[in-house]
């Protein structure tokens, strides 16, 4: 199964992403469906804020489940160029950062996250196996 | 579904009841509108996430924000009650062991 959507590049277009996500696993992993929806939403909003950073754009999501394994692939053609961490550290209680905590969570439900810059934007893959 | 916080004042703590879903596009209403209790003196608050469906980490980032600045002063930021799925993000954030959490309105409210 395989789906695709396209969103402008605004908070408000990133609801659309939980139906998108919900529609290609099976409704009785309710709890998988709300964490991978959230692990994605937490990646278009970075987008949003860092790739594109108030400038107009689009976001492309496809979503393929092949057997147990689901593959989101999200790009983007934003204009900030965008370097991930080599390793993603949990934020550390005691400090309590404001930030870093969206990274954090796609890391924790993902079981692979990649990214690609491109000439113009960039591509992210997050996959997950699900058991 | 939009966001919608009810606010009570209470002896000691001040409440909040927030329904609705809480992501980038409200979470700086709801930090909002605790930063004007801290404001008003008012540092032990609150908040009843039981009829939030949907929290994402921007509805976090203003939580740790204001736990950080009643911590502070004195104060501090207590959860009531969080559905299921608000309980999940915490837990996958880490901020489950940072945040004192109670099963109930009741609870909390007493533990100040």
């Amino acid at each position: 199964m395989r789906r695709e959507l396209v969103i402008p590049a605004t908070y408000e277009a990133l609801a659309q992403i939980t139906p998108f996500i919900e529609s290609v696993i099976d409704p009785a992993q309710s709890c998988l469906r709300a964490q991978l929806a959230l692990a994605v939403h937490e990646l278009c909003a970075n987008i949003v804020q860092h790739g594109y950073g108030g400038t107009e754009g689009q976001i492309t999501l496809e979503a393929e489940l092949n057997g147990q394994t689901l593959i989101v692939s999200v790009q983007d053609g934003a204009p900030n160029p965008y370097t991930p961490p080599a390793e993603i550290v949990p934020p550390n209680p005691l400090d309590l950062p404001e930030s870093g905590w969206g990274m954090h969570i796609i890391h924790q439900v993902m079981d692979e996250v990649s990214h690609q810059r491109l000439p113009a934007g960039n591509r992210w893959q997050l996959t997950k196996v699900i058991g | 579904m939009a966001m919608e916080i009810n606010s009570s004042e209470m002896k000691r703590v001040q409440l909040f009841e927030v329904i609705g879903r809480v992501d980038s596009t409200n979470a700086n209403e709801l930090g909002t509108a605790l930063d004007k209790s801290v404001d008003s003196g008012r540092n032990n608050l609150v908040l009843d996430l039981n009829g939030v469906e949907y929290m994402s980490s921007a509805g976090l980032r203003e939580m740790v924000r204001v736990l950080k600045r009643v911590k502070r002063v004195g104060g501090d930021l207590r959860i009531a009650n969080p559905s299921e799925r608000v309980k999940e993000v915490f837990e996958l954030a880490g901020l489950d062991t940072i945040f004192e959490i109670y099963p109930t309105q009741v609870e909390a409210v007493g533990s100040f």
